[in-house]
């Protein structure tokens, strides 16, 4: 256990960015000199916020992060907020005072010793994007006795970092990890509010006479849907929400090929962006009684069996099992395959419990539509979760996982509650889910111990709460595995699926979409966003490499998407890109920017090594180095341009920059 | 004993090494192939339901069909009517309406239909089921049932599918051309990928070209994205993409031309039918009599159609989809007509599985087994039924569970070596193709 020293001599504010707007910064002074106790620090600011600074009724927020941890300013002094609403230090108007910062609070175990304080106008301000009112850290390198880590970590590993948490690394958020460091970053994100793919008005299922094709467009697809996903992964400042909720959507799959209205997908992909730091059982719940997801598998309007010649349905009962939640096999802790005395794998469930859970899921509805009058089977509908028919509801004994039998005449209520505890609580989750996130976030192939320490988390957070997936997020992206030198492994990291790789290609050279070009490319790469032809999603997790190793990204790589994906990079470099569509509303295309990197062809090999940054996380081998900058050096000095693009063109269409490590 | 998953696999790659071992020595043994011949796999993903698609029309039988079907049963007058199977003594039957297009090709014995097919490790009876052992692993589950139909492997985890298998033994008869054999008009997909060689997956429109590499630049450029393919290729992801790319770019200039040819023979063939599979198989018509410039004698396709996972509303989704199906059928076997190689063509389908004969709540039907699939082609045996068609009763002799899910009396690996049987493939090296295939009786079903 290693225990940190803090030796703050000063505290440096950063240079004001536009995103820090100038002006919050108000005094900080140390009142203690340097200390080796850091249990003891002793620092003041004078806060005299200006009144645009204050918020509703003057009140301000004053919060800290030291390292990852968050602190809170009440009037009683600095406290670890509880969840929930961060505390306020005033409700009402401040005069100028001067207010301790940190003191008391013991930082010897914190890890990372950057100081962010700042204060804000409400929650979301304080905590929330670029809006920091003042920004303050521990003194450059060179002033410390002991180097820290996260200062100290490189950009090539910020971006490795970033590839993992984000959309794409891009130069601004560099820097930002580098300045808080990684758990600070990732608190930053846990803190954010969500951006959702916004809401829908309500359009009947056929569509009405006078809607024409630009109404059937955005009505009647999920396109205005896809174009806030990519615009979201664009430029949305909760990255790792949009990531995580990314993962899940194509875990938990629900497809526009039959939802295919704007108004009904997007209330169960919101649900999925609001949960990606939740709680595992609440999805489970609102994904099943969600229409969209009713209607997809066929779970809405399944009636009990009413005589002999009909049965419930039963695909959702098999999807919810063998795809959403315990999978096939019985899993051991580190997601291995659990065997018989015969050395066979040993299923989780047979045939048996299918129609027990597809028995148990009788009895639901549509939402009943405001002003409509509930019927036995309501007419379809997408707002709202589903509705109880209890006259609908099988009230016979049912057979669900591991022998647990559910008594007769239950409610359709008490059913749904017990068989979503049965389900949640089986041992397989944690490995079964928790692996297949690790495969879209870090690595296709994660070792059995990353899998067991990440179904550790999901079992138990450690404050005794089974499927937090905050904390899951957090231990798959400090794991050892992740964060280490596993990269070098030759059998380590996955292909960037068509969605990772034109967004990381866009964000990480000063590129913009809509969203408009991108939904139609990246389908063409056999990835048509929130359109997966089936449940099993656009690729399997088990999908099979030629070595035998598990690749799922490369079941939709093949020689038609292979020349999809460099045809893309070449219309982006030169080709201009997309221009914007005119029937969308504030379209801008999708178009890169060099001019920056551009600056760099007078000398190829600095420009080929910001590349291996930006985009191979500084990975790139000495022999592809030395092959961009001869190919580099072949276009004219005077040409910088031109320069820029070759080196953008092959770095991109390089199968190093495909597969992220 | 924990087995992980990745050892799972490590001992199905183990096993196919071995059982693969003897191709490249026949390979070398045997000569390039005189005439032309290809097979065509349209693959029904979701679970086609064979009950609706094959019916039989003799009184006692569709009143017994009619019974358990209930809501789910096709009006027997709505039934697009094929008469009596040669050998069937009699017994009538009809397609699905919507395949209509089809019935003639039945009575002009281009036709056939495979009775009641699928995944198993060997013969099973209801007695067998019920101890389990013989089951091929998580029956009922699309991923794995579809994969096993495409594989010919019912346990464990197979790498490699038979139609990859098949160009693997008969790579010899096109005489060492590096052109795959294999072409996907329809994605990656498991059935074409050998335990050797992969296959080539093409668009059905669009470009199959790499933009940017004419001219001096141009020139440069590609020969910069050449050099940078070759680097690298210690890792192992970076090779698996690396493979790929390269495939892409060798076959470019050669297909290229042929998915984007605006005149074909075939054309008039495919006039006004603008589905995803007449497009697909569209394509593969302007591949064949591209033959000359692949310089191929063998070919294999794989194309597919999806939604046929008809939980509900069934009866409207599988007539739209069994319309298409049906309407590009007989378009494609036109197409041979006009290009003159209808009696070098066989085309099959495969599916998942089929459904329950009992429906489900909400108008459709569930994931069951044994299923019928269609032989097409000059060179089959048509206007007659293979296999034993079951008896359509819940609970009956071919019932496991009262739902109506067939046990499957003829198995994928019958189906699979009677093809390649035809194809190239002597019987005696077929067990390399079709490891299964020696525990059933038959391996020839003679509808080819």
């Amino acid at each position: 256990m290693k225990l940190r020293k803090l030796w703050i001599t000063t505290l440096l504010a950063l240079a004001a960015t536009s995103a820090q707007a100038a002006g919050k910064a108000d005094q900080f002074s140390v009142i203690g000199n340097a200390t080796d106790n850091p249990s003891n620090l002793a620092l003041t600011a004078t806060l005299n916020p200006a009144p645009a600074d204050l918020g509703a009724n003057g009140s301000v927020w004053v919060g800290a992060l030291f390292g990852n941890q968050v602190f809170m300013l009440t009037p009683q002094g600095w406290v670890v907020p509880a969840s929930g609403p961060l505390p306020a230090f005033s409700n009402g108007p401040i005069q100028q005072q001067t207010v301790p910062i940190l003191n008391g609070i013991n930082v010897s175990g914190l890890e990372c010793a950057q100081v962010l304080v700042g204060y804000g106008r409400d929650q979301a301000d304080l905590f929330g994007s670029g809006t920091y009112g003042a920004v303050y850290q521990v003194p450059a390198k060179a002033q410390r006795t002991t180097p820290l880590p996260c200062s100290t970590m490189a950009d090539a590993d910020i971006a490795r970092f970033l590839e993992q948490a984000t959309f794409g690394p891009n130069p601004t958020q560099i820097a930002e990890v580098k300045r808080i460091g990684i758990k600070a970053w990732l608190e930053q994100q846990f803190a954010l509010p969500a951006s959702t793919l916004g809401d829908y008005p309500y359009y009947p299922t056929s569509a009405p006479t006078d809607c024409n094709s630009i109404c059937q467009r955005d009505n009647y697809s999920t396109f205005q849907l896809q174009l806030r996903f990519f615009q979201n992964a664009m430029t949305a400042q909760d990255q790792l929400r949009q990531r995580v909720a990314f993962a899940l959507s194509q875990i938990l799959v629900v497809s526009g090929a039959t939802i295919n209205q704007a108004y009904a997908m997007a209330p169960y992909q919101n649900m999925l962006i609001n949960n990606s730091f939740g709680n595992f059982r609440t999805i489970l719940k609102e994904m099943t009684l969600s229409p969209a997801m009713g209607r997809y598998l066929d779970m809405v309007n399944n009636g009990k069996p009413t005589n002999a010649s009909q049965q419930a349905n039963e695909n959702y009962a098999r999807e919810l099992l063998q795809l959403f939640s315990v999978g096939l096999w019985k899993l051991n802790p580190d997601g291995t395959v659990q065997t018989d005395a015969a050395g066979k794998p040993v299923p989780t469930y047979d045939e048996a419990v299918i129609k027990g859970f597809a028995l148990t899921l009788t009895g639901w509805t549509f939402p009943t539509q405001a002003g409509q009058t509930r019927k036995t089977y309501n007419p379809t509908y997408y707002i709202g979760p589903m509705e109880v028919v209890a006259t609908n509801h099988d009230t016979t004994a049912k057979t669900l996982l591991d022998g647990v039998t559910l008594p007769a005449g239950q409610t359709p209520d008490a059913d749904l509650e017990a068989a979503l505890d049965n389900v949640f609580n089986h041992p397989n989750v944690g490995p079964f889910i928790g692996q297949q996130l690790i495969q879209h976030l870090v690595t296709s192939n994660p070792s059995p111990g990353y899998v067991s320490r990440v179904s550790a988390v999901f079992n138990n957070n450690g404050a005794g709460v089974r499927g937090d997936l905050k904390a899951v997020v957090k231990a798959i992206l400090l794991d050892p595995e992740a964060r280490g030198g596993m990269n070098t492994d030759p059998g380590f990291g996955h292909l960037k699926e068509p969605v990772l790789f034109t967004t990381h290609f866009l964000r990480a050279l000063g590129g913009i979409s809509d969203g408009v070009s991108l939904r139609t490319q990246t389908s063409v790469m056999g990835q048509n966003v929130l359109n997966s032809p089936t449940v099993f999603n656009f690729y399997p997790p088990d999908y099979v490499l030629p070595n035998g190793q598990l690749g799922p990204e490369y079941a939709i790589l093949n020689t038609s998407t292979a020349l999809a994906r460099a045809n893309f990079v070449y219309n982006m470099v030169y080709g201009g890109g997309a221009k914007p569509d005119t029937s969308v509303t504030g379209a801008v295309g999708t178009t890169l920017d060099l001019t920056s990197l551009s600056t760099l062809a007078g000398d190829p090999a600095a420009l080929v090594d910001r590349l291996s940054i930006l985009l191979l996380h500084g990975t790139m081998s000495t022999d592809m180095r030395n092959q961009l900058i001869t190919a580099v050096n072949g276009v004219a000095a005077s040409d910088a341009i031109g320069r820029t693009r070759l080196a953008v063109y092959l770095v991109s269409t390089s199968t190093q920059f495909q597969v992220r490590r | 004993m924990a087995l992980s998953r990745r050892q799972l696999l490590q001992g199905a790659a183990t096993g196919l090494a071995a059982t693969f071992g003897p191709l490249r020595w026949m390979e070398a043994l045997a000569a390039p192939a005189n005439d032309y011949k290809a097979l065509v796999c349209i693959f029904l993903f979701g679970g086609n339901d064979g009950n609706n698609m094959v019916i039989p029309m003799e009184a006692a039988e569709y009143s017994s069909y009619a019974t358990a079907r209930a809501g789910m049963a096709l009006a027997k007058d709505s039934l697009a009517s094929i008469g009596a199977p040669t050998s069937l003594g009699g017994r009538t039957f009809g397609l699905h309406p919507g395949m209509a297009d089809l019935a003639p090709l039945f009575q002009q014995k281009k036709l056939a239909v495979l009775c009641n097919v699928g995944t198993l490790l060997a013969p099973m009876t209801k007695a067998q089921y019920a101890t389990r052992s013989l089951r091929p692993s998580n029956l009922y589950s699309h991923s794995d049932q579809a994969n096993q139909w495409q594989t010919s492997q019912s346990q464990g985890i197979a790498r490699s599918g038979w139609g990859g298998r098949i160009a693997d033994a008969a790579y010899a008869l096109n005489g060492g051309i590096a052109v795959p054999m294999v072409m996907s008009l329809s994605g990656s997909n498991l059935f074409s990928i050998g335990a050797q060689r992969s296959p080539l997956v093409l668009p059905t429109s669009g470009t199959f070209g790499l933009s940017g590499t004419t001219g001096t630049a141009g020139t440069a450029r590609l020969d910069s994205v050449r050099k940078l393919l070759g680097l690298d290729r210690g890792n192992e992801m970076v090779d698996a993409a690396s493979a790929v790319m390269l495939q892409a770019i060798d076959n470019s200039a050669l297909m290229n031309p042929i998915i984007n040819s605006t005149t074909s023979a075939a054309a008039p063939a495919f006039a006004n039918l603008n589905s995803s599979i007449a497009k697909q198989l569209y394509a593969v018509a302007r591949i064949i009599e591209n033959r000359a410039a692949t310089g191929l004698k063998r070919q294999i396709f794989f194309c597919s159609m999806g939604g046929y996972d008809t939980h509900s509303d069934q009866l409207n989704a599988q007539t739209n989809l069994l319309t298409q199906l049906g309407q590009a059928m007989a378009a494609f076997a036109k197409a041979t007509d006009l290009l003159g190689v209808s009696d070098s063509v066989v085309t099959f389908t495969g599916s998942d599985f089929s459904r329950t004969l009992k429906p489900a709540s909400g108008g459709g039907t569930d994931h069951a087994w044994g299923n019928h699939q269609l032989v097409m082609g000059g060179p089959v045996k048509g206007g007659d039924f293979y296999g034993t068609f079951p008896k359509l009763e819940l609970k009956g002799p071919d019932d496991v569970d009262g739902a109506g899910r067939w046990i499957p009396t003829t198995s994928v690996d019958q189906y699979a070596a009677t093809l390649a049987n035809w194809f190239g493939v002597a019987l005696g090296d077929i067990g390399s193709v079709l490891p299964n295939l020696s525990r059933f009786a038959t391996p020839n079903l003679g509808f080819l």
